[in-house]
């Protein structure tokens, strides 16, 4: 019986991810090359084409691993996340949980957290567009209002919360700089990753500013945000301190109209 | 089946986009006539991808070209992509939609290829019912291309180009040669890349590629990575001549040079379609910013 159109694209598939050969005797040889080696060039393609990838969306981690760490780890996460989006955009996207959950990788924290930031990155560089909050639009809220306000990140907007040096070594590698020794930090590198000016960024946020945008995010209103600052400064220090990082916020692209 | 009856207009030459041409493009007036765009860049929920493309679209007429689309599978049509496809071209308002005639991945996996199956009247009957839901959902001019195969089956029934002619027959499809796939394929199966030409109906084809490829002696692999070889001219000079003034295009994928060193493969494009057609006129609707 002749073999359906279903089947044939089952076992093509199976010599793809796994090198079955099922399909070699569907297969024709040429007068010049043996069907076996025809077949690789399909194989051979596979893992190459993801490989890039993986290395399109991750290449400081790709460069910060080395050719041999870097494959394995392509290789590894190939394996464990086949591609089940036609857009190759998103196939790389569970990697830093791939790094930080697969040995040697996860022994590295750096390695995880780095593509992490990778990850926050490329998101911020395609995530969707939503109509900036401007300084002017608040400049009119009457005083009771302000107390109420509250704020709404741009989606574009990812909190990192690292333990190890992985911004600085992306940083350095960036500038084509020899990169740091990893280490882990003795406190969080508190860390912000959005798109400015159609551009993806990221710094280091100040700790207190780092919680009261984690509370904002809650839903923190402004009053409830100072009296957060209130632990960190003075009390007649904290609104202003507030005002501060609420006008770097506007001034950024970091916030979204409600 | 809603197959556009019109036949799309002959729009010039021009170059694949790339990321890499963007600020040569937006900040210079380089003699492109028009863009093709692959669909799946800005198939994203927004940021840059997108604004540049508005850019784009404001001063070219563009042309989307799919990769994933995976007409041949026997899985499921992705109405998912399909929804996301037909809402980018309602931003891009593309003068065709492009995919290829391949197939993907099957049990919900995608192999990033562009796959080859057999030639027979099940894939033909098949193929033939999943174009005219994509074209009838798209409702816009809906073209397939040829690829480039390494493989091919010993369940086939009919040549590539038998197989492609009735699918366009049944479905009233566009059609899109790559001239370097048609070069490539004819090497790697032993077939005359003419004889594949001569067999297309002349009156169907919208659009060539134009593109590089690697010699391993015994098979070509289509990489995309270098100049056109001479022998495919000689084919897009052959092409020309059986299908007329057909909108036509430089691919490059890998080694993309800078844009100034790909304007020169591209004048040499225009030169031989001025050549073989000197009469023919480019329908530029848009009327472009040069």
């Amino acid at each position: 019986m002749t073999k359906s159109l279903k089947q044939i694209q089952q076992d093509m598939q199976a010599a793809i991810l796994t090198n079955d050969d099922a399909i070699l005797k569907d297969i024709r040889d040429t007068s010049k090359e043996n069907r076996k080696t025809l077949l690789n060039v399909y194989q051979y393609a596979y893992g190459a084409r993801l490989s890039e990838f993986i290395a399109h969306d991750f290449p400081k981690s790709a460069t910060y691993m080395g050719d041999d760490l870097y494959e394995e780890a392509a290789r590894g996460y190939t394996k464990a996340f086949p591609s089940d989006n036609p857009n190759a955009r998103w196939f790389a996207r569970n990697f830093p949980h791939f790094l930080k959950n697969t040995a040697p990788f996860k022994d590295h924290s750096e390695l995880g957290e780095m593509a992490e930031l990778e990850h926050a990155l490329n998101k911020a560089f395609d995530e969707v567009d939503a109509p900036i909050l401007e300084e002017s639009e608040l400049s009119s809220l009457a005083p009771k209002d302000w107390a109420e306000l509250s704020l709404k990140a741009h989606p574009s907007t990812t909190r990192l919360s690292h333990k190890t040096n992985a911004s600085k070594i992306w940083t350095a590698l960036s500038k084509d700089e020899s990169p740091p020794e990893a280490e882990t930090t003795e406190m969080n590198s508190e860390l912000i990753v959005w798109r400015f000016n159609n551009l993806a960024r990221f710094r280091p946020m100040p700790y207190d500013e780092a919680m009261i945008w984690d509370e904002a995010a809650k839903g923190a209103t402004f009053s409830q945000l100072c009296e957060m600052l209130g632990t960190y400064w003075p009390n007649e220090d904290a609104p202003i301190k507030a005002a501060t990082y609420l006008k770097d916020w506007l001034n950024t692209e970091l916030l979204t109209k409600g | 089946m809603t197959a556009s009856k019109e036949r799309p207009p002959f729009i010039g030459f021009g170059l694949g986009l790339r990321s890499k041409h963007y600020t040569d493009i937006l900040e210079g007036t380089p003699p492109i006539d028009w863009f093709e765009i692959l669909s799946e860049n800005y198939m994203v929920p927004g940021g840059k991808p997108l604004a540049i493309l508005d850019r784009i679209t404001e001063r070219y007429p563009v042309v989307m070209h799919g990769v994933s689309l995976s007409i041949a599978s026997t899985q499921p049509l992705d109405m998912d992509y399909l929804k996301a496809l037909k809402s980018l071209a309602a931003r891009t308002n593309p003068k065709w939609i492009s995919d290829h005639l391949c197939w993907t991945g099957v049990h919900g996996v995608n192999l990033h290829d562009l796959l080859p199956f057999p030639y027979t009247e099940e894939a033909l009957d098949h193929i033939s019912e999943r174009v005219n839901i994509v074209q009838d959902y798209l409702g816009r001019p809906f073209t397939l291309e040829n690829v480039s195969t390494y493989v091919s089956f010993n369940q086939s029934e009919m040549s590539e180009w038998e197989f492609i002619t009735e699918l366009t027959r049944r479905t009233g499809c566009w059609l899109l040669l790559d001239i370097n796939n048609i070069f490539v394929s004819a090497f790697n199966h032993e077939f005359d890349a003419y004889e594949f030409l001569n067999g297309i109906p002349e009156d169907r084809v919208v659009q060539f590629h134009m593109a590089g490829h690697s010699d391993h002696e015994t098979y070509i692999v289509d990489t995309h990575d270098a100049p056109v070889r001479d022998e495919v001219w000689d084919l897009y000079r052959a092409a020309l001549k059986r299908f007329g003034p057909v909108s036509s295009i430089i691919e490059r994928d890998d080694n993309i040079p800078p844009l100034e060193e790909m304007l020169p493969e591209l004048e040499k494009l225009r030169a031989i379609g001025n050549e073989i057609h000197p009469d023919a006129i480019i329908n530029q609707p848009k009327e472009l910013v040069i």
